[in-house]
């Protein structure tokens, strides 16, 4: 696993791709940031839950698109496959490096914060639950996105595929409120994913959201492993 | 070293592999032979434990891979078909990689000296630098079999390992896997026969998923032909010469084959089985007074070996039917 994990996390920084997502993400997070200086304020909520998590849906795809297609094309998947490494260590190699390129991109966002607190009055734990919360979603996020991406060999599907699922993950929230039956509704708004997410935003740590959010991730993390290993019983 | 029994591998209702049993002994280099499509890369997968088998066992040195896949992965070297190379690494960020992959024992073989070591003996070391990317087609694949030896495997799996390369690379990569065949047991698959000949000590024919033969080269050309083919051009009259040839008791088989610019023409004669037919050629050809302009044996050539033993397989199989009538 550490093997890979360090293979796949050098390889976002021999290829454009790392230096890319990653100045993507920083650009968008500061201009958002700018913007909520400029409107005098320092409300860290909006930052994360409003504008972060929208282009999340895009980066993300892009972070774990190629993680397993590229792989399965060039064939080079097979030297992991004869490898001593088991399918769940090397699918966990994967996810990690993709979390960890995320976390690097989460990390340069505090010197904003840091900006902030000299300057304003942001709460401490908003700003520290904001964080956390953070990387629990992009945790999740990431697991659907490897998840998709060990279903197909095309990058291009697996990036759009996976976009399109986050987003309707996303825009469930807003349809609710078109759904006639109470009790569909009830499910969905307690399944949703970024429903969860708003407890962060006060810098609660409700176990229940933690835990919602590491246990679907262990959920895709495993449904990814049986899809590998669908393919070489098939 | 390596056990395969009864392994079958299905596609829906296509088999891939149908009831294949074989064994490798230690320090033997086994060589597949077989058309594209006869099952020669399925059955490495499986021994490999890129795929699994729909029924049958495959054991490497005693270890089911399908039981304990970790345990006989340690023991195989694989080079696929298409080299399993990262084509954005260097040769060296690449080998330490699979080094690292392949989790080797730090103290018995030390990273730098066992990478230079492998490297040397592929000839690699002057592109250790370079990107991957940039390298030619047969560096890419020497890459490739630099990675299936990483950490001394003591089995080697070569998927037609010499594939797409010049003639002198071809050599090379030969002689590489009979220098390597002294330290390790080598299963490499080919439809080339010369190929097969000139690297294995027994060679496996495999088609549509079944084996057809088992038994060293010699062997099995020896069992097609019945006895010894060669090619004759004499300066002589065409219909004269067959004549003659074919009253000859040692021949038992005489076929004009074509008329060269030289004003020779050439034969393929086969000989009754144990006898060396060329004495018999000499003799007539001394009687005659036909200048002999040169004798060559006549190597079967995969095709021929193919339809052959395809033929006699369809053979046996009627013979088999009328039996059961």
């Amino acid at each position: 696993m550490g093997a890979i994990y360090k293979k796949e996390l050098q390889s976002y920084f021999t290829t454009p791709i790392g230096y890319i997502c990653l100045g993507v993400f920083l650009f968008f997070f500061n201009m958002f940031f700018v913007q909520m200086i400029l409107n005098l304020s320092s409300d860290v909520t909006n930052l994360f839950a409003g504008g972060n998590i929208m282009f999340m849906l895009l980066f993300v795809p892009i972070l774990t698109m190629r993680l397993f297609s590229e792989e399965r094309k060039t064939k080079t998947e097979q030297i992991l496959l004869t490898s001593p490494v088991s399918l769940t260590g090397i699918v966990l190699g994967k996810f990690f490096a993709a979390f960890t390129l995320y976390a690097i991109g989460l990390a340069l966002t505090i010197p904003d914060m840091v900006i902030l607190f000299i300057y304003g009055t942001p709460g401490f734990w908003v700003v520290v639950g904001n964080y956390f919360g953070m990387l629990l979603l992009g945790a999740l996020m990431i697991a659907i996105g490897v998840f998709i991406s060990a279903l197909t060999e095309n990058q291009i599907i697996a990036c759009i595929l996976s976009f399109a699922v986050l987003f309707m993950l996303y825009l469930i929230d807003f349809l609710i409120v078109l759904i006639p039956f109470d009790w569909v509704s009830t499910i969905i708004v307690w399944a949703s994913v970024y429903k969860r997410y708003s407890d962060f935003t006060q810098g609660i740590f409700n176990p229940a959201a933690v835990i919602y959010y590491c246990s679907i991730t262990a959920v895709f993390i495993f449904l990814t492993v049986r899809a590998m290993e669908k393919r070489r019983w098939s | 070293m390596i056990e395969v029994s009864h392994l079958t591998k299905r596609y829906g209702k296509k088999y891939a592999v149908r009831d294949i049993s074989f064994k490798v002994n230690d320090g033997e280099i086994l060589g597949f032979l077989g058309p594209n499509g006869a099952g020669k890369s399925t059955t490495m997968n499986i021994l490999t434990g890129c795929l699994s088998a729909t029924d049958g066992v495959a054991k490497i040195d005693g270890i089911d891979v399908l039981e304990d896949p970790l345990a006989a992965k340690k023991k195989i070297g694989f080079l696929p078909e298409l080299p399993p190379i990262y084509m954005d690494m260097t040769v060296e960020e690449y080998l330490k990689f699979v080094y690292s992959l392949k989790k080797c024992d730090k103290n018995a073989l030390p990273r730098e000296e066992h990478i230079a070591d492998i490297c040397k003996r592929v000839r690699i070391d002057d592109v250790y630098k370079r990107l991957i990317k940039n390298l030619s087609k047969g560096y890419k694949q020497r890459v490739g079999l630099a990675q299936a030896l990483i950490g001394n495997p003591e089995v080697l799996i070569l998927d037609e390992p010499t594939v797409g390369l010049d003639p002198r690379q071809i050599i090379d990569i030969r002689n590489l896997v009979k220098e390597l065949g002294e330290r390790h047991t080598i299963i490499l698959s080919s439809h080339i026969l010369p190929e097969v000949q000139a690297t294995c000590s027994r060679v496996i024919v495999i088609n549509q998923g079944e084996i057809l033969a088992d038994g060293t080269p010699e062997d099995l050309s020896k069992v097609l032909s019945g006895g010894q083919v060669i090619i004759v051009k004499m300066l002589c009259d065409k219909d004269a010469a067959l004549a003659k040839l074919e009253a000859c008791p040692d021949v038992r088989k005489v076929s004009f084959k074509n008329a060269e610019n030289d004003g020779s023409s050439a034969f393929v004669i086969e000989g009754v089985p144990d006898k060396d037919v060329r004495f018999a050629v000499f003799e007539i050809a001394k009687n005659e007074n036909w200048p002999i302009i040169g004798v060559e044996n006549h190597e079967l050539t995969l095709e021929e070996i193919f339809l052959e033993l395809v033929k006699k397989q369809e053979k046996e199989k009627k013979a088999q039917q009328e039996v059961e009538e």
